[in-house]
């Protein structure tokens, strides 16, 4: 079955450029530009993933991970965060809330794909 | 962890931040250029002015990058695939010159609180034209925490400024 990847992030440009990245996936992608509007699509679409963003406004990256573990049916989504901060008590939180792992932006995109690799395969999307 | 050096070198820290994501993001080079003067023409709407506050609880500033709007168009096109860079919109190009700015901002905030001095970022404000001034000492005109860079020729000016309280 083809994954579904849910991207939350404020940035548009970080959403059209992870769509661009998963063009030759099969896999479907799906965005939110917020942590509230996240938590939507997320309950409606059951993503095999989700990119969160660390900071955004209305609802940060945080405050949807904390939301998500307390829902029993998302509370099991892997989750990578992705942020422009390195900070250690971020990645602490992040860790605590069960995130799978993070990705410092800018990032190059084979770093992006091997950290998704490890959750479940991308396979080419099929020719027509 | 204590400051390790009470006033650390901005101009290079925001130097090298912006050098690195442009390599990293864009895999473009960027050459520093001297001397830093903003030539630019105030109102220039072709300029665009991204600022991020580094948030501390000790500490404070900002980092400011000046880019060219042709540039910002040129990155957005690398980025997101786009063959035709003049239908990307002006809300576009602004979220990049925001999400560069996020990004510079983000590796300034690592380097200096590797120095001991930690922040959070702000939201990134973009504002058209170039209606900024460089911080620059009374006595030597020169501005500490500004670097100027050529990127696939364009200049592109970072100022990283930060107030410190005294250890």
């Amino acid at each position: 079955m083809t994954p579904t990847i849910l991207s939350v992030d404020d940035s548009s440009t970080i959403r059209s450029l992870l769509a661009r990245l998963f063009r030759p996936f099969a896999c479907e992608l799906c965005e939110a530009s917020n942590g509230e509007e996240g938590l939507a699509v997320a309950a409606l679409r059951r993503p095999d993933l989700i990119l969160l963003d660390y900071n955004m406004p209305v609802m940060d990256g945080i405050t949807m991970l904390r939301r998500m573990r307390e829902d029993p049916v998302l509370k099991r989504t892997p989750v990578i965060m992705l942020t422009a901060e390195s900070g250690c008590e971020n990645m602490a939180t992040v860790a605590r809330l069960g995130a799978r792992d993070y990705i410092i932006k800018p990032f190059r995109d084979e770093e992006l794909l091997s950290k998704i690799g490890r959750i479940f395969p991308l396979l080419p999307r099929p020719t027509p | 962890m204590m400051p390790t050096t009470p006033h650390p070198d901005l101009g290079r820290i925001g130097g090298e931040a912006l050098r690195h994501v442009l390599s990293s993001l864009l895999s473009f080079r960027a050459t520093e250029e001297t001397p830093v003067q903003n030539t630019a023409e105030a109102e220039d709407e072709s300029l665009i002015l991204a600022t991020v506050d580094l948030i501390g609880e000790h500490c404070s500033g900002a980092v400011r990058l000046q880019i060219p709007e042709a540039f910002a168009r040129l990155a957005l096109g690398v980025l997101v695939g786009a063959e035709d860079t003049d239908s990307l919109t002006r809300a576009q190009i602004d979220d990049l010159c925001g999400e560069l700015g996020n990004m510079v901002a983000g590796r300034v905030a690592a380097d200096l609180a590797g120095e001991g001095h930690s922040f959070t970022l702000g939201t990134p404000g973009v504002v058209r034209g170039a209606g900024w001034l460089l911080k620059e000492d009374r006595t030597t005109h020169h501005a500490p925490g500004a670097t100027a860079w050529s990127c696939q020729k364009h200049r592109i000016l970072i100022e990283v400024s930060c107030h410190f309280q005294p250890l």
